[in-house]
């Protein structure tokens, strides 16, 4: 047929998508890669040595509830603000007249951001005895873990004494929370009413990954749940600092630098939700100086692990 | 060959047995195996429709032999039109020319009326886009088509497609069918107008307005109906069609058809196959070894087609019926860039689409009195997303398990449709009656207890009033009823009135006016929404009501010859208001969920232009749209309350008549468009996407006997890629500040071969 030749013309033209031939790594030995598997919800919470670069601890981000601080004069109290606690302190009441959450908005009060001990939602207790309700926020499926009340009694230098009930009952139990000096805090949950162990002591480890509270002001205040990275409250301050490209920078770069306490100066930023992924800022590097005065370098370099499952904070550092 | 309606019972008083008139080849003395017969009175107020039979012979049954039909026309795809005066119904044979290229059907329109009728017959407005069109812009899917359409703008998003709006109105108001049966399968309310190719298709007619009454849901900015070709009832033909475009698009599609009297079967296949386009990407350029590296990331992701279609229709004395079972599955693959800081790893989102829809159709005579139509249809339409975490040092793929990658929807609908009419030509009161049923479930992760199914089930009924011959009243009432929401009540009036109807001159002035009410149901997703995880609380709202809308059209046409060549003018305005319009909004601190809170308005004015000059065809138009300022009640006095943009229009054919071939221009121009928003420091502020044209120009040239037509051209000759203007980001991500129109420039080629040959009897 004539067509033939046309119809083999016509069949020439066609397409299919083909695949595509691999790349090769490059690697850089002097760099060390560190990665702190949280899970894709986000449940644990994971403590880190930089010298050794290892995970030194993990627990569950429900655990615990509160926690106390252990140097002798200090009466500071933290809440767990990987699960989005806050706090309302009702003044000035007996502990068996509140019962419900009805006035538990009006006062409601979240830790500062920065981990700063001065500003915590519990705040200064001493002056005026209290009642506050606490409310626990939630776990990692998304339910809500129940309101309990609380009132601090006293304290010295090696205890507290503190009163709990679920917000419902009448009255409460009492239980000494004792202080250990080798540890930053000495941790308590309402689940078993116990004081508990979760932080390693605090010579061990630099940075932890978790959850925690962010507050976004815009314009009123939204907590928002975040996950990242914070520094041990002892001794270990870091600074961003990207006058210089990763690889560059040496140990003269930053001596000098004034460097922050605040827990959350590596934070949650270094990443960006957007179209459906993350997307990892590796141009932020930051400049971490560890309680033995120790330099390191680091920036981050992905969030999800070898199998593209969400949760893995990874980076690279390196001791200056 | 084209397989009308035919609409003989006029109510005469005598009975007369066939008299025959018979239509010849005029080169082959042949008898015509296609085409339709009109005979009419002088003044045209009554007129019938004769389909041919076997032999070219057009049989006159009950036609009162006292009548005077003076005019005789004939119409037909593969020739050319004539009229002619006739004294009186004797056997008589004409010659008629052939021309497979003039589509005189094409001024034929069936969307929503009784029968088989004229453009300028219908009470509503109607624009037909030919198959000459559709093949001289190299158009394969609708979405190509429609860059050319007045009033319409196109949007794309690379996993959910092309979407269109419609004068103003989103495309989840537009109902698209294909021989009148609703396409299912929207995503986020749009269909994704990429996914309806366009390869067997006839003609595509659009109404703008809502045809609520006779449609139901979605029907409420406009329809859109593409009606598709029928197998031959004495070839068997063959026909390959192949397209190439230089951005990566390959389309080849075919058919085959066979039949007889009574039975025809046709099998329509195609695929279509895109590599993929980047702003770097030079034309021609074809990868034989892509890297993955940076280059693997596309604007315009790559995908492949595959479609079917298989038809069988029966043929009676009276009455036909379709058997057709439609399949369709698309692949979308997007590439991820490289991830920093390293490149060697990336995610991939691969998205597929499958359509397996299956249909009964059967339309006739039933009794002397009535007609009707009437359709069962079973729709399934599956869509899939699944994400895979790329090593791309070694190649290997893995199915990631975070939230939201991996994700199959599944939407059957049962439908069925039927109408009744009794309508005769001349008679003063015709009306048809109907029923619409449709069943629809979803099923997926994000809807409520993972399935839901709503049933909606109404009647409706329409009359065409005559109380004059000139006017012509068309009133229409829709009962529903739904299972998940109330249901509104739904008129409309439309009236057509033609104040000059001189059929010997040929000069028509129509007014055509209209009130109908519109709506739009809320979808599975409005309804039924099921999306709580620790940072996300955003449910459906089981009360919504429907969308409704009130819309009021008014339409001017005059169309008249000089010297032999056809002119017509069109000027047409529209008021639109759109009540309870769904929205996401928040309910309290931690709750989103849809309301119908919203109000929207449109309206517009449209002048349009098209005439014949011998060889050239010129169409113009030109139109003015207002988009209701939905921030006004924030800010009164700083912004308008509508917000106007323009379009225009220019089309230009030339046909070389001894060359056998055309050249054609298609240019249109979207105007600028404002739109407000909110910004940053809670002002309302105005951002305006830019105006930009889409210029296409072709060669089409016919061989051997009309077998062949090779079409060649350049598409988006102003190389148009993006313009700025605001997109509105998602619950994440903010605003990006350039939407995609086009490619930039293309070059095309498209081969179409056809393949004839009559059974032997």
């Amino acid at each position: 047929m004539k067509y033939i030749g046309l119809i083999l013309i016509m069949t020439i033209i066609c397409s299919c998508q083909k695949e595509e031939s691999p790349i090769t790594r490059s690697t850089n030995s002097a760099v060390e890669t560190g990665y702190a598997p949280l899970t894709q919800d986000y449940r644990y919470q994971l403590y880190y040595k930089l010298e050794t670069n290892t995970v030194v601890g993990k627990n569950l981000k429900t655990d615990w509830d509160l926690a106390f601080t252990t140097s002798a004069t200090n009466y500071r109290i933290k809440s767990n603000v990987a699960n989005g606690m806050s706090v309302a302190n009702l003044g000035d009441v007996t502990f068996s007249s509140i019962t419900d959450t009805s006035n538990f908005g009006q006062f409601e009060k979240f830790d500062a951001v920065t981990g700063n001990i001065d500003s915590t939602a519990i705040g200064d207790w001493r002056a005026a005895p209290s009642v506050y309700i606490v409310n626990r926020g939630f776990s990692f499926t998304g339910q809500h873990r129940g309101y309990y009340k609380l009132k601090i009694h006293s304290y010295t230098d090696y205890s507290y004494t503190i009163e709990v009930a679920e917000i419902s009952d009448v009255s409460g139990a009492l239980i000494t929370i004792n202080k250990l000096d080798d540890y930053n805090f000495s941790f308590f949950s309402f689940d078993t009413n116990e004081q508990l162990m979760i932080e390693p002591p605090k010579n061990e480890w630099d940075l932890t990954f978790s959850q925690y509270t962010h507050i976004f002001f815009e314009p009123d205040p939204l907590p928002y749940l975040v996950t990242g990275a914070l520094l041990n409250e002892f001794e270990t301050t870091a600074i961003q600092f990207n006058d210089l490209p990763f690889e560059d920078i040496e140990l003269m770069d930053v001596m000098n630098l004034e460097l922050s306490e605040n827990n959350n100066t590596l934070g949650y930023d270094w990443k960006t939700f957007e179209d459906g992924n993350y997307t990892i800022h590796v141009d932020k590097t930051y400049i971490i100086k560890d309680q033995n005065g120790f330099f390191y370098k680091l920036r981050f370099i992905d969030f999800y692990d070898l199998n593209g499952q969400r949760g893995t904070p990874t980076w690279e550092f390196q001791k200056l | 060959m084209k397989f009308l309606l035919s609409i003989l019972s006029i109510s005469f008083i005598t009975f007369s047995f066939g008299q025959v008139i018979t239509v010849k080849d005029v080169r082959t003395n042949l008898p015509v195996n296609d085409g339709i017969l009109e005979l009419k009175t002088l003044n045209g107020d009554e007129r019938i429709y004769i389909d041919h039979t076997e032999n070219g012979r057009f049989i006159i049954e009950n036609v009162d032999p006292k009548q005077q039909f003076l005019i005789i026309s004939f119409y037909s795809d593969q020739y050319y039109a004539f009229t002619d005066t006739l004294n009186r119904l004797i056997d008589t044979v004409y010659y008629a020319k052939r021309d497979e290229r003039i589509k005189n059907l094409d001024e034929f329109v069936v969307t929503a009326q009784y029968e088989k009728l004229k453009v300028e017959d219908a009470v509503h407005s109607i624009q037909v886009i030919s198959e000459e069109k559709i093949q001289n812009m190299g158009a394969q899917n609708l979405r190509d088509v429609l860059t050319n359409q007045m009033n319409v703008r196109l949007g794309q998003d690379f996993a959910l497609g092309s979407s269109m709006s419609l004068s103003g109105v989103s495309g989840q108001n537009v109902k698209i069918l294909i021989d009148g049966i609703p396409v299912t399968g929207r995503l986020n309310g749009n269909i994704d107008i990429s996914q309806i190719n366009l390869n067997n298709v006839e003609r595509i007619e659009i109404v703008e307005g809502p045809l609520s009454v006779s449609y139901g849901t979605d029907a409420l900015a406009g329809t859109i109906n593409i009606i598709t070709k029928k197998g031959n009832k004495k070839e068997a033909t063959a026909q390959l069609n192949n397209h190439y475009e230089s951005a990566g698009i390959y389309s080849t599609t075919g058919r085959i058809g066979l039949g007889n009297k009574k039975n025809q079967f046709s099998f329509d296949f195609g695929r279509y196959y895109f590599d993929g386009w980047n702003a770097q990407d030079r034309a021609f350029y074809y990868n034989f070894d892509p890297i993955a590296d940076q280059s693997r990331f596309q604007l315009w992701k790559p995908k492949e087609q595959f479609h079917g279609t298989l038809n069988y229709r029966r043929t009676f004395k009276n009455q036909k019926i379709d058997f057709t079972s439609n399949y369709f599955n698309e692949e979308v693959i997007n590439r991820g860039a490289p991830r920093a800081p390293y490149y060697i790893n990336a995610f991939d989102d691969y998205y597929k689409t499958l359509r397996v829809d299956n249909s009964i159709t059967s339309s006739g005579k039933i009794g002397k009195k009535f007609n009707y139509t009437a359709f069962i249809a079973y729709n399934h339409f599956k869509r899939t997303k699944n994400t895979f975490f790329r090593d791309l040092t070694t190649i290997q793929d893995q199915l990631t398990e975070n939230d939201g990658d991996q994700d199959t929807s599944v939407f059957t609908n049962i439908m069925s449709r039927g109408s009744l009419f009794n309508s005769k030509t001349n008679k003063k009161f015709n009306y048809e009656i109907g029923y619409d049923l449709n069943i629809e479930t979803g099923i997926g992760p994000r809807i409520l207890n993972q399935k839901q199914l709503i049933g909606d089930y109404a009647i409706y009924s329409t009359a065409e009033i005559r109380p004059t011959d000139k006017l012509i009243l068309r009133p229409g009432l829709r009962v529903i009823h739904n299972t998940a929401y109330q249901a509104p009540l739904i008129p409309s009036l439309n009236i057509k009135y033609d104040l000059i109807k001189n059929e010997a001159k040929k000069q028509f002035f129509t007014l055509r006016t209209s009130y109908a009410r519109g709506f739009r149901a809320p979808d599975l997703k409005e309804l039924y929404f099921f999306f709580v995880d620790i940072n996300h609380n955003i449910q459906g709202n089981p009360t919504l009501q429907a969308e409704s809308s009130n819309n009021f059209t008014l339409a001017l046409d005059y169309k008249f010859n000089i010297k032999e060549n056809p002119i017509s003018l069109k000027l047409q305005g529209f008021y639109n208001s759109i009540e309870n319009m769904i929205s996401l909004a928040q309910e309290n601190e931690s709750l989103f969920t849809f309301y119908n809170i919203n109000r929207f308005r449109t309206t517009g004015l449209q002048l349009s232009n098209s005439m014949k000059i011998k060889e050239l065809t010129i169409t113009t138009g030109f139109s003015y749209i207002g988009r209701y300022n939905e921030l006004i009640e924030l800010n009164n006095e700083l912004t308008p309350q509508f917000l106007f943009s323009p379009e225009g229009q220019l089309n230009v054919q030339y046909k070389f008549e001894k060359l056998n071939g055309s050249i054609n221009l298609f240019y249109k121009y979207t105007g600028r468009l404002p739109i407000v928003r909110v910004n940053e420091d809670d002002a309302v502020d105005i951002v305006t996407i830019d105006a930009f044209s889409t210029l296409d120009l072709s060669v089409s040239k016919y061989f051997t006997n009309n077998r062949i037509v090779l079409t060649t051209g350049v598409k988006n000759m102003l190389n148009v890629t993006n313009v700025n203007g605001f997109n509105a980001g998602g619950a994440h991500s903010g605003g990006s500040n350039s939407m995609q129109i086009g490619m930039g420039r293309t070059y095309f080629l498209t081969l179409n071969i056809q393949l004839s040959k009559p059974i032997k009897k």
